[in-house]
């Protein structure tokens, strides 16, 4: 330092200038904390500056809007007088709204007021997605009239029902059935979000919440009215009572299942880890900015359609799948404008992720998240001995396609006592005396019959498998592909239950040199009366998810039945909604994946219609009864 | 040449002793260090366990923001804005063992930020304390180098005040300059060389212009 300032003495003159400034008093942080205690923290910042540079553009114009006095809600001309703010509010907007404080609130990790999010909405008419905060208060308890479906997010079914998000703690309105807020406030939809995680608010105890959505959703044209532009739909639930919560997956995996004349609502088991596709979906534009993952959906068939309602006509990429993960994400990159939410869609098992755009999904970026494995025996295994299948029925019963290796045969023509009707899996006969065994048997007869001397398996061809599986009263060695716990088995009598579970399920009945599912045998055969569908095979195989390409060594058969004769094929469909309108039926059997990546046989029902006729009407049909799936139609 | 090597010997014992009383007086400035699991839970939305940071920090926060702005409201409307920063930044941190690092760039940060505000204000607040240094000045007291300090680091621009208090009042060395400032080390000994240049010239002028 110069004239004699040194290091020491600048120092000293540092302390005696701090010594001699004010000191804070234990106010300044008292009012600290009652300011953090006021305003939450808001959750992760959306990551695009240039998109909140868009919003705040975006604001700025809105505020213009509103400040001048001259259009309040949805541009309607305004009864305040000219040159007072008036309240934009949401929808439905709530009387009486008092004149708010219109600040665009600064930097890029701030969340936004209501009323600035009310701005946003009347002054773009993108999907831009923001984050909002205010205080959560929940609809008033009123009696709702049957939801309309199939169910649209961006639709508010019975809105006093609904939960609204105020500005201000003290607009939350207190009390009656028709109280509703007092200040700025928009009713948000959390129909894609975990129910579970909206938090329980009455009106007299608001809670502070901040949440990532957007108004003007791309499902709003499907709404009959254009109220559903307004509705703000949230994808991510950021901060509850101050406390950040974490990117969740929800889950909507109810269907409804029919048995006979019975209806009921279950939950199909989620089939993997719902963040497998996250690394796939942040990188799926390549060479862009990764995505941002705001939340994530597993839906049933059912739940897709509540989610997505374009989707009920049909959807050529859902194959076989009873399962959808959703992903919502973002852009992080800069941009012109406040980020949009993005839609990816993977379909349980097909192995291509779907974007959700204007027409419907379209494949994305050509990312495969997982490659269905090929051949038969990569689905099911190598062929396993008599022995072992047996002990996989003693020791660890289910319904696993199996592929086992032995010396079949059946007894020919015989005279059978009358068998009972509609009890596919019940070990009738002839299959007393069908048998599958370990070893070539000696010229051993009981009552002409060939009987084998070592383990063996007596074989259970249900109808659709009789021209798939030939056998001759000559043993020879087959490869027989089948499985026990058939989903049929519940029909059995009652005491026999446990047995039907029990028995082997034939599907096909193949050469050992030759492991492989006939192609042209699955489009032709025809084990059911005779009947006139309008359709083909081929088409319903289509429609049911198993495109041309995905058939061989997958499809084991397709073929029509006449409704009358359902009941010896699958007894519980018999009697269905789904197919009392029909005459005939399409039964679909083919190679899937269940539950813990094992290997089954799946069956679907598709409604015989012109090819030409959408949408096409499918469902899958499992122990629990007749469901619905999504057609996919080509 | 006895003495000559005896000074080099006695230099990096003069030094070492230098830094450890700077340290020992910035520990006591700043207080016992923030307990991490205290910054966890804040992290996770604790604001119980925040309000224990901000007790333990406030004083400390305050008389950085204060002998940065010199002004008594403004400094305390950068505190307040330092904490708030901090809260709403926290869950991001991505090293909490800089916590302390970290809150002194969002206090300087805030400071900076307060700066700019206080410029498009059409009315000035006048503290208290200024009033009282007036006073002084007008009744022909001496004035010590703490008001002359006051005076020349007012001419500065808040980025030289900011790395003249941290390294001259807070104690902190190059190392932890460049930390808190996100600098390189050279970046910050060439900023603090400026900055002491800046404040020699500052004072030589507020001389001139008082002979």
């Amino acid at each position: 330092m110069t004239d004699g300032w040194s290091d020491e003495r600048l120092e000293a003159a540092f302390s005696a200038r701090a010594a001699a400034a004010s000191q804070p008093t234990g106010e300044l942080a008292t009012l600290t904390m009652e300011h953090l205690r006021r305003a939450p923290r808001p959750g992760r910042a959306l990551g695009r500056p240039g998109a909140l540079a868009g919003l705040a553009a975006a604001v700025a114009v809105a505020l213009l809007v509103v400040t001048s006095g001259a259009f309040n809600d949805r541009g309607r001309v305004a009864s305040t007088t000219p040159g007072t703010a008036s309240a934009p509010t949401g929808s439905p907007a709530p009387p009486g709204s008092s004149s708010p404080t219109v600040t665009p609130s600064p930097g890029p990790d701030t969340a936004v007021t209501v009323a600035v999010a009310l701005a946003f909405r009347d002054a773009s008419p993108e999907p831009g997605e923001i984050q909002v905060t205010g205080w959560l208060r929940d609809g008033v308890a009123v009696p709702c009239p049957a939801l309309i479906q199939p169910g649209n997010p961006a639709r508010l079914d019975c809105p006093q029902a609904l939960p609204w998000i105020v500005e201000r703690a003290s607009d939350a309105g207190v009390g009656a059935l028709d109280s509703v807020p007092s200040g700025p406030a928009l009713q948000p939809s959390f129909a894609l979000v975990d129910a579970g995680a909206v938090p329980n608010a009455v009106a007299a105890t608001p809670v502070e919440i901040t949440v990532t959505g957007h108004f003007h959703d791309r499902r709003a044209i499907l709404c009959p009215t254009f109220d559903c532009f307004s509705t703000f739909v949230v994808d991510r639930i950021d901060s509850v009572a101050d406390i950040a919560q974490p990117i969740v997956t929800s889950y909507n995996l109810a269907i409804q299942v029919e048995k006979g004349a019975t209806t009921s609502g279950i939950e199909i088991p989620p089939s993997g880890i719902a963040d497998q596709y996250d690394n796939a979906v942040v990188h799926v534009a390549e060479g862009a900015s990764p995505l941002l993952v705001l939340s994530r959906r597993v839906m049933s068939i059912d739940g897709l359609l509540e989610a997505e309602p374009a989707l009920a006509g049909g959807w050529s990429g859902i194959g076989t799948a009873r399962i959808v993960t959703s992903l919502t994400a973002i852009e992080t990159g800069l941009g012109s404008g406040p980020p949009q939410p993005r839609t990816f869609l993977v379909p349980d098992g097909s192995g291509t992720i779907f974007e959700m755009g204007p027409t419907g999904p379209v494949a994305a970026g050509g990312v495969r998240v997982q490659v269905y494995p090929g051949g038969l025996v990569e689905r099911v295994g190598d062929p396993i001995t008599v022995s072992q299948a047996i002990a996989h029925r003693d020791h660890a019963l289910d319904d696993a396609q199996l592929l086992v290796s032995g010396f079949g045969w059946d007894p020919g023509a015989i005279a059978c006592t009358p068998i009972r009707p509609s009890m596919p899996v019940l070990d009738q006969c002839p299959s007393g005396a069908t048998w599958l065994a370990a070893r070539m048997p000696t010229a051993s007869r009981s009552n002409g019959l060939i009987t084998p001397d070592g383990p063996a398996l007596n074989l259970v061809i249900p109808p659709e498998s009789v021209n798939l599986a030939a056998l001759t009263t000559q043993p020879r060695a087959v490869a027989v592909l089948g499985h026990f716990d058939d989903h049929r088995s519940a029909t059995c009598p009652a005491g026999a239950v446990e047995r039907c579970r029990r028995n082997f399920i034939v599907d096909a009945i193949l050469d050992p040199p030759r492991l492989a599912l006939a192609a042209d045998l699955a489009l032709t055969v025809h084990p059911g009366p005779s009947n006139t569908p309008r359709g083909t095979a081929a088409w319903a195989a289509s429609v049911a998810g198993l495109s041309s390409a995905d058939r061989a060594e997958r499809l084991i058969s397709a073929f029509p039945v006449d409704v009358t004769a359902l009941g010896a094929f699958e007894p519980d469909a018999l009697g269905t909604e789904a197919v009392s309108r029909a005459e005939t039926v399409w039964l679909v059997h083919f190679l899937d994946t269940g539950v813990g990546d094992i290997p089954i046989v799946r069956t679907r029902l598709v409604i015989d219609a012109d090819p030409e006729q959408r949408p096409a009407e499918v469902f899958d049909l499992t122990e629990a009864g007749v469901s619905r799936a999504l057609a996919a139609n080509p | 040449l006895r003495r000559a090597v005896g000074a080099r010997h006695d230099e990096p014992r003069r030094h070492e002793r230098h830094r450890i009383a700077e340290r020992a007086r910035r520990d006591t400035r700043i207080g016992p260090a923030i307990d991490r699991s205290l910054i966890d839970r804040a992290r996770n939305g604790d604001l119980d366990a925040f309000e224990s940071i901000v007790n333990a920090r406030m004083d400390a926060v305050y008389r950085l923001t204060s002998a940065i702005l010199g002004n008594e409201a403004d400094a305390r409307d950068a505190a307040q804005e330092t904490f708030v920063a901090i809260w709403r930044q926290l869950p991001r941190l991505r090293e909490p063992d800089k916590f302390e690092a970290w809150l002194q760039r969002v206090a300087v940060n805030a400071s900076r930020m307060t700066i700019r505000s206080r410029s498009r204000r059409r009315v000035r607040e006048i503290p208290s304390s200024t009033v009282v240094a007036l006073a002084e000045r007008v009744a022909g007291a001496p004035r010590d180098d703490a008001a002359i300090l006051d005076s020349a680091l007012a001419a500065l621009p808040v980025d030289q005040r900011a790395i003249l208090v941290l390294h001259h009042l807070e104690g902190r060395p190059l190392a932890e300059l460049a930390t808190i400032l996100e600098i390189p080390e050279g970046t910050a000994k060439s900023r603090l060389f400026a900055a002491r240049r800046a404040l020699a010239a500052a004072i030589e002028r507020d001389g001139s212009r008082r002979r």
